[in-house]
This record gives structure tokens, sequence and C-alpha cells, in this order.
């Protein structure tokens, strides 16, 4: 197995009396796609928040490329060192643009701040990322106001894509968009993986998706792992009761909803 | 006589300060006790449908046609009608967050159109809640009348609400996407309970999602929707395994399967568009693999196939290569 590029050792995030994340422990290889399924207040969002530094652990380790990132970075280099080792695209496509920057605008912005290139290789650049998410010369030019839901997304992810990340997070990146739309998204999140031997950290509560894009895979519940393994195989024959429940409660043909007992497992 | 009747519903809002169109040519029916289920992608028309029929138009909205619940116009009905439609139905929204007064308790909220409309005494009232509540799996009632809805998880507030459509007594369930904010373990538990107490009651629902295989599980006919249109309306069973409509195969097909190895999905170009950014012709011939010139030329009405309804000129020809698409997982 290749070098991790993400180590999570026994880290812990407590909120006041809350334990939302309770010794949660991964490894994510070079390369590879892992997936942290788990539903509302499994932990899983948190888990994100703290490898990218939105939240400080309360205890244990996270590794990135190489170097410890417990801690909150001290300096605006640190900080911007490890933006540019991992990026995370959120689920809202409407909500994490700057309404008043062109596509290329933002883009550019991000080069600036982490690369020292010329205008003409910047410029250069930004189409090579237009490209790669399939935005063309009049969607660079707009504002995100003049795109639609999908087309955001796509800006979201060649923003995180602009600093050339090692390792992308991607939190319910693709649970607000139509059928039609998702299903663009996740080639496209295919491919990306394809072209750039990016790793994926991909967090959501859809177990399909997570069978689209992952290798490996992990169940949360109330903060803890309650599984893991390769995904096809944590799929198609679940062991834990709680993955169980989640595979037989996704709708699908010849599919009943069912009444469970109040705890939860039937 | 059908319990709901819509004819030739087209509805217009003021978009960007023009009145645009955003439902064309509806028409469809539910018997008395079945469930229909409306499906699309965002700016299909499925929640304009709905609040047509509740009277619950957005302020300067034009509609045109019909809608009828047993009997009683609400499309330009009287004020009698419009009541007397609405005194059958009961909505269920997607966030009862928004739709439950906070500083009010679930007692309050469950008790009031009771004790208001029906001069239920407050005692009586509440024993009539509390065994709603318990019809809907909330058990412990006399203690949840007492709480608040922030006290409450989403999916117990959405079993309320559940529980609030079903004291008012109603012959027609309009549920628009009430599972989309929940969990999978919850949606399961909630669609279930809906399902059961429906059933059980007789009642006619129609059912608004996203998911094809949601609304398959529920409701016994589908109507699927595009651009402010029905394109296609036939039993559950069949829609899945036979389709009529192109749109239809390919939204069963880009969904990524749930089982077998990872293969790039057969999405469709492009995105789906309102009914005010369509040109001549069909809606989704810009997106359709099936289109021909002819396609463009004129708009296709919706006409009888098989035991269902379609939009689309092409659809007997184009019909076993639907089947196979849409089975593609």
């Amino acid at each position: 197995m290749a070098e991790p590029i993400l180590t999570v050792h026994e880290l812990r995030k407590e909120f006041g009396d809350v334990a939302a994340v309770r010794g949660v422990t991964f490894e994510l290889a070079a390369g590879g796609s892992l997936g942290l399924v788990g539903e509302s207040g499994s932990g899983k969002t948190t888990v994100a928040r703290m490898i990218v530094g939105l939240e400080p652990p309360t205890s244990g380790r996270i590794t990135c490329c190489g170097r410890d990132r417990s801690q909150p970075g001290r300096s605006t280099r640190e900080r911007r060192r490890r933006g540019r080792e991992a990026q995370i695209v959120f689920q809202d496509p409407y909500t994490s643009l700057d309404p008043r920057q062109t596509v290329a605008q933002g883009l550019d912005e991000i080069l600036r701040v982490h690369f020292d290139l010329p205008m003409a290789e910047r410029r250069q650049r930004v189409h090579e990322l237009a490209d790669l998410v399939a935005l063309d010369d009049r969607q660079l030019r707009a504002f995100p106001r003049m795109l639609s839901g999908g087309q955001r997304q796509r800006v979201a992810i060649a923003r995180a894509l602009a600093p050339r990340p090692k390792l992308l997070i991607l939190d319910e990146a693709v649970a607000a968009l139509d059928v039609s739309i998702q299903a663009q998204i996740l080639n496209l999140l295919s491919e990306v993986r394809r072209q750039t031997q990016l790793s994926y950290l991909l967090i959501t509560h859809d177990l399909a998706v997570v069978r689209q894009l992952t290798d490996r895979s992990l169940v949360m519940q109330r903060g803890e792992i309650v599984e893991q393994g390769p995904t096809l195989q944590l799929l198609d024959q679940p062991q834990h009761p709680y993955t169980k429940l989640l595979r037989s409660s996704i709708p699908r043909p010849g599919w009943k909803p069912a009444r469970r007992g109040r705890n939860g497992v039937k | 006589m059908a319990l709901v009747d819509i004819r030739d519903l087209g509805v217009r809002l003021r978009i960007e300060g023009v009145l645009r169109p955003v439902l064309r040519d509806v028409s469809l029916t539910i018997e008395r006790g079945e469930a229909l289920g409306l499906v699309g992608e965002s700016g299909a028309g499925k929640s304009m449908t709905a609040r047509a029929l509740a009277a619950l138009l957005p302020p300067g909205a034009t509609a045109s046609g019909s809608a009828t619940i047993d009997g009683n116009e609400v499309v330009g009905g009287t004020r009698q009608s419009i009541a007397a439609a609405r005194a059958r139905t009961a909505v269920i929204f997607q966030d009862p967050r928004a739709h439950i007064n906070p500083v009010h308790t679930i007692g309050d909220f469950l008790t009031e159109q009771l004790r208001i409309l029906r001069h239920v005494d407050r005692r009586t009232a509440s024993r009539g809640a509390i065994e709603q509540l318990d019809a809907v799996g909330i058990p412990d009632g006399e203690r949840r009348l007492a709480q608040y809805p922030h006290q409450l998880s989403g999916g117990l507030l959405q079993r309320v609400m559940i529980a609030a459509a079903l004291l008012a007594e109603p012959e027609l369930i309009l549920a628009d996407e009430p599972t989309t904010a929940l969990d999978v373990t919850t949606q399961s538990e909630v669609m279930a309970i809906l399902d059961e107490q429906r059933r059980e009651r007789g009642l006619a629902m129609l059912f608004i999602t996203h998911d094809l295989d949601l609304a398959a599980a529920v409701c016994d006919r589908t109507a699927v929707m595009y651009a402010g249109q029905i394109v296609e309306a036939q039993s559950s069973s069949r829609l899945h395994l036979e389709p009529l409509h192109p749109y239809t195969a390919a939204l069963a097909a880009a969904r990524p399967p749930l089982t077998g190895a990872p293969v790039p999905l057969p999405a469709i170009a492009g995105r789906p568009i309102a009914a005010w950014e369509t040109a001549s012709g069909c809606p989704f011939a810009d997106r359709c693999p099936y289109r021909l010139e002819r396609c463009t030329d004129r708009d296709p009405a919706l006409r009888q196939l098989a035991d269902g309804d379609v939009r689309c000129v092409r659809a007997e020809q184009i019909h076993s290569q639907l089947e196979a698409a849409s089975t593609h997982g």
C-alpha cells in the first residue's frame, strides 16, 4: 500500500457536553478514494472540518501529506500550505461562491494567492481548469448568479482544484443536485481523479454515490466508526446492523418502506 | 367521478418583471383512495401543480384551465367552492419546521383546527391528538403535546405534521417532498407510516418527489413532469420496466446503481429547463437521444399509449429501446 496521504488517529471532538466524534482512526492511501458514510449527527462533517482546519480537534492526531495538522496553523504561510494540500467542496453551490466575482476572476485570485505565476500563465491555467470541469468561455465570464446549480458546483470543483491539492474532500458535494446533473458531476469527478491522481475523501449519506466514487468506505454512527472495508464488499455484504439498515432503507425497484422498532435497528 | 380532476391547467408567474408560464397544459386525475406520484427535477412544475390544487399559488400568479376536488372548482372558483375543496385536503410540506409555529406547543398545533373549526372541547381534542400521534408511531403523546417544535427531531416533527394532516379527516393528502430533508432510515420509517395510514383510511394522495423509486414504492400511478408539462403517466410498477417517454428512461438510468461495479453513468446532457425557456416543439428535444427533426416542429400532445399517457411523437418506435436503457443497472 502506498504511503498514506491522510492519517487520522483517535480523533475526538466535543461541543460542550456532546462528543460529536469519538475516537475515529483511519488512513487514506495516496491516490485512493475513501467514503465516509453516515446520517445527520454521525460526525462525518465534523471530521472533514477538522481535517481542513475549520474546527480544532479536542484530542487526537491528523497527519496530511506527511505533516501534522492537529493544531491550527500559526502563520499565514502555514495555513496556505495546508490549503494547497487539502481542499474541500461543500454541498451548497449557492452559498459557497463570492457573488461579486466572475468565475475567471475567482479562479485567478486563488492562483495569485498560492503561486507566483505571471498573468499569461495564470490565464492559461484558468482555461485548463475550466476545461477539466467542462465550463465554457461564456461561463468563465459569468457571475455565479447567472449559472445553474450544476454549473456552480463545477465552479466550486474547479476552485478546489486550482491550488493543485493532493487531497480533495467532497462534503455532500452532489447531494443538492438534480438527478440528471448529479450523474454529470459524478462522471466528472471520476474523470478528474483518473487524470490527476488526486485522493478523494467523500463525505455522504448516499450509498449509491459512495459506490460510484470510492475504493474503501467507513460507516459512522453517533461519532464512531461502526464498519469499514472495500466499498463494494461493504455495500454488498454489510456486517454491522446499522450498515444493513442503511442499505435496506434506500428506495429501489420493488422496495417497500419499513416501520421499525423505536430504537432504530429492527 | 374522480376525486381530483385537473384539466388543461396553466399557471403564469411574474419572474423578473415578466409574466412567464411555469405550468402548461397539465391534465391529471386521482381516483378516491388512489395515490399518484408526481416526479421530476427542480423547476419541472411539481410543487406548482400541488399549490394550484391547494389554491395556494404565489401572489401575482394567474391560472387558467380547471382543477376540481370532489367537484369543487379551485381555479377561479368561488370562495365557497375553494373552501369546500380545502376542507377535503390536507397538505404535508418538505420542511415541517417552516410550517409549525415555533412559539406554540405541539398540542396547540394539533388541537387548534379541531377546536376552532369543529368546536371540539380542549380535552376531547387532546385525546384525539394523542390517539393520532400513536397512529403515526409516537407512543408518548401526552408528553409530546406539551413540547415545543425545537425539542423534536426532524423525523418526529414530520410525523407530527402527518398526524395533523390526518386529524383534519381529509379525502386527499398533498405531500410535497415530505421526506427529502430526512435521513434515509428516517425516510423509510416516515414513508411507511404515511403509506399505512393512507391505505387504512382510504385516502387519495398526490405525492411529489424527485425519486422515481420512492414514488413507485408508495404510489399506484406515477406521472413524470418536465418543463411544466406532464410527459408521461402510467402505473408505477410498469413505469420502471416499460417507460414510455425518453426522459423517464433517462432519469431512471442516470441514478447511480446500487449493485455491480461502478461504470460511467448514462448522464443526460444539458440541464432541466423551466417552462418559459422552451422553444417550439418538444421541450426535451435538446437533450433527447431519439430526437428527429419533426420533434422540434410542434408541441407533442399528451396521448394514450398502452395503459398510460405519453407526450412523445416517437413513443411507439422507441418503446423497446427505452426498456433496455432504463434497466442498465
